[in-house]
C-alpha cells in the first residue's frame, strides 16, 4: 500500500500532466523546454510572467542540461526557472538546478508526459527507463531483478528508487537472475 | 530547557561608546560548548538565584571550541535594566547564561552569503562572518552604523578587507542596498540583523527584488513595546479553572498570579520557553519564534506576550 503522495518526496507532478504559473515576484525567467509539446507550455508559462523571460526549446535531457548550467552561472537572484517536457527529462533537470544552488520556490516544474520513469536500482545502481509507475515492476537493465518502483523520487539524482520486488521469497524463480545471492551462498559468504 | 552555566567575567571592553563588549570564562578556565555561527545565550542580568530579567545576547567569538564566550550588549537605559546591569559588571563577576541557542544558522548549501547588520546586530553577523572566513565561503558584508565609532569595526575590516561596505547615512544605505540585492549570484543567502525597523527595510527590499523567503533570514534582538492588548479569559483544561487576564497584564503573569508554575525565561516573545498547548479558541500571536506555519496552527502560544485573539482560550493546563 503507498501512503498518500503529499507524504512522500513524489511530487504532484511527478504522478499527472502539469502547467504551473510562474511566481509574480521574479525578476526575471527563463523556460527550457524538452520537446514540442513542452514549448506551448513554456510559452504559455512565460506569458504569465511580469519579468522578461527566454524561451529555450530542446531536443534532448542533455542539451537541455546544458543550457541550465550556463544560465545558473549568468543568473541572480531574483530569477525563476521553468523546466518543461516529459518526466524523464524534467527530473534530472531539477537535479541540476537544485545542485546549481535553486530553491524550490525559484523552480517551476512542468511534466507533458509521466507515462515513462528513471529508476534507479537498489542494488546494482543501473538507472532503468521505462513506461511504468509508483507500485510497478520493471526489469532492471543492469541486474535483470524485477525491481518494484517505491514511491520515492530523489531530489539528487532525478531518478525513482527501485527494489527487488519479493526480495523477502528466498530461493524462488522470482528473483530476477538470482544469479549473484546463490552463488553468493554456496561460497559460504 | 537549556543548560544553566556560571562564568566569570574575565574582561570588559568599553571603547566604543554606549557599548560593552564581556569576555566570559569557565571559573576553571575550561573549554565552552561550541556553537553554531549566529547563536546567542540568555544571560541572567542579575545576581545569581534570584529573579532577574534574561536577555538574549549574540555570541560574537569563535564558535569552535571555545575558551570564551563574547557578548557585546548596548545600553539602553529606557529597557528593563538588562543592558544597564551589564554595564555594571566588573572582571570577577559572576553571571549565569544557557548553553548556546541557534536560530540564526547560516545554510552551508549556500553559494554566496550576504551580510547585513545595522548598529549593535553586528554582533550575530560577526560570528557568521568569522565562520565563513574560517571555511573560506564567498561573503559580502554590508554594516549600516550611526557616523563615527562602531561596534566591532576593526573585526569585520580585518575579516572582510575589500567584502565590507559601511554606511552611514540611510540614502546611501537604501540606494547601495538595492543595487547589492539586484545583483547576487543565484544561490546566495541573506542574513539580516538590527532593529526591527532596519530588517524590515531590508526585507522588503529582497522581497521585491524577487528573493524567496527561503533565502531571507532575519534575527529579532528584542521586540519593541506590544499593546496592553484586550482582556479575556485563560480556562485552564486541567482543573477547569477560569482566569482573568486584563487589560496590560500578559497571559504569564496571569497564570503565575493564579498559582501555576509556566517555565520562562526572557519573558519577551524571544526564547520560546513559555510555549503553552491551547486546547481551544485563537490565540493572538505576537512573538518572534514560531514561524508563520506554527502560528497557523494555532494549537500553541509563548503566554509572555501573546494573548486571545476573542474573549476566552481554553489551556491544556
Amino acid at each position: 500500500m503507498n501512503p498518500a503522495l503529499e507524504l512522500t518526496s513524489v511530487p504532484a507532478w511527478a504522478v499527472r500532466p502539469s502547467t504551473p504559473p510562474c511566481d509574480p515576484a521574479a525578476t526575471a525567467c527563463t523556460a527550457v523546454a524538452v520537446g514540442a509539446e513542452a514549448v506551448d507550455v513554456a510559452t504559455t508559462w512565460l506569458a504569465g510572467a511580469v519579468a522578461p523571460g527566454r524561451l529555450h526549446a530542446l531536443a534532448s535531457t542533455d542539451e537541455a542540461l546544458a543550457v541550465v548550467d550556463a544560465e545558473l552561472a549568468e543568473a541572480r537572484v531574483g530569477w525563476r526557472l521553468l523546466v518543461a517536457g516529459p518526466l524523464t527529462a524534467v527530473l534530472p533537470l531539477r537535479a541540476r538546478a537544485l545542485a546549481g544552488g535553486l530553491v524550490d520556490a525559484e523552480l517551476s516544474v512542468a511534466t507533458t508526459t509521466t507515462d515513462d520513469l528513471l529508476v534507479t536500482c537498489a542494488h546494482c545502481a543501473a538507472v532503468t527507463s521505462a513506461p511504468t509507475h509508483v507500485g510497478g515492476v520493471v526489469p532492471c537493465v543492469g541486474c535483470d531483478r524485477r525491481l518494484l518502483v517505491h514511491h520515492h523520487v530523489s531530489r539528487r539524482q532525478g531518478t525513482f528508487l527501485g527494489y527487488q520486488v519479493d526480495a523477502e521469497q528466498w530461493g524462488t524463480e522470482q528473483w530476477g537472475t538470482g544469479q549473484w545471492e546463490t552463488e553468493r551462498w554456496e561460497e559460504g559468504a | 530547557m537549556s543548560t544553566s552555566l556560571s562564568l566569570v567575567v574575565a574582561a570588559v571592553d568599553d571603547t566604543v561608546p554606549g557599548v560593552r563588549s564581556v569576555r566570559l570564562v569557565r571559573p576553571d578556565g575550561g573549554t565552552l560548548p561550541g556553537f553554531t555561527p549566529g547563536s546567542h545565550v540568555l544571560v541572567t542580568c542579575g545576581p545569581p538565584g534570584t529573579s532577574a530579567v534574561a536577555n538574549a545576547y549574540s555570541l560574537t567569538g569563535d564558535s569552535v571550541a571555545p575558551r570564551a564566550y563574547t557578548i557585546s550588549v548596548l545600553r539602553l537605559d529606557a529597557g528593563r535594566g538588562g543592558s544597564r546591569w551589564v554595564h555594571a559588571l566588573a572582571t570577577g563577576d559572576r553571571v549565569e547564561v544557557t548553553s548556546p541557542r541557534s536560530a540564526f544558522p547560516p545554510v552551508l548549501a549556500a553559494r554566496r552569503h550576504l551580510l547585513v547588520a545595522g548598529g549593535i546586530g553586528v554582533t550575530p553577523i560577526l560570528s557568521h562572518l568569522r565562520s565563513a572566513v574560517r571555511w573560506g565561503r564567498d561573503v559580502e558584508v554590508l554594516y549600516a552604523h550611526r557616523p563615527g565609532a562602531a561596534a566591532h569595526l576593526e573585526d569585520l575590516r580585518d575579516l572582510a578587507g575589500d567584502a565590507l561596505t559601511c554606511l552611514t547615512d540611510r540614502t546611501a544605505l537604501g540606494d547601495h542596498l538595492e543595487r547589492r540585492l539586484a545583483d547576487q549570484p543565484v544561490g546566495t543567502h541573506l542574513y539580516t540583523c538590527g532593529p526591527a525597523g532596519f530588517m524590515d527595510t531590508v526585507t522588503l527590499a529582497a522581497r521585491r527584488l524577487g528573493w524567496p523567503d527561503e533565502r531571507i533570514h532575519v534575527e529579532h534582538f528584542g521586540v519593541d513595546d506590544l499593546d496592553p492588548g484586550e482582556s479575556f479569559e485563560a480556562v485552564l483544561r486541567a482543573s477547569g479553572r477560569t482566569v482573568p487576564v486584563p487589560s496590560g497584564t500578559s497571559l504569564l503573569d496571569a497564570l503565575e498570579g493564579a498559582g501555576l508554575s509556566v517555565p520562562n525565561l526572557c519573558r519577551q516573545g524571544v526564547c520560546g520557553e513559555c510555549r503553552v498547548r491551547v486546547a481551544a479558541g485563537t490565540p493572538l500571536h505576537r512573538d518572534l519564534v514560531l514561524s508563520d506555519a506554527e502560528k497557523a496552527a494555532a494549537d500553541t502560544l509563548l503566554c509572555c506576550v501573546s494573548r486571545a485573539a476573542d474573549d476566552r482560550l481554553e489551556l491544556d493546563l
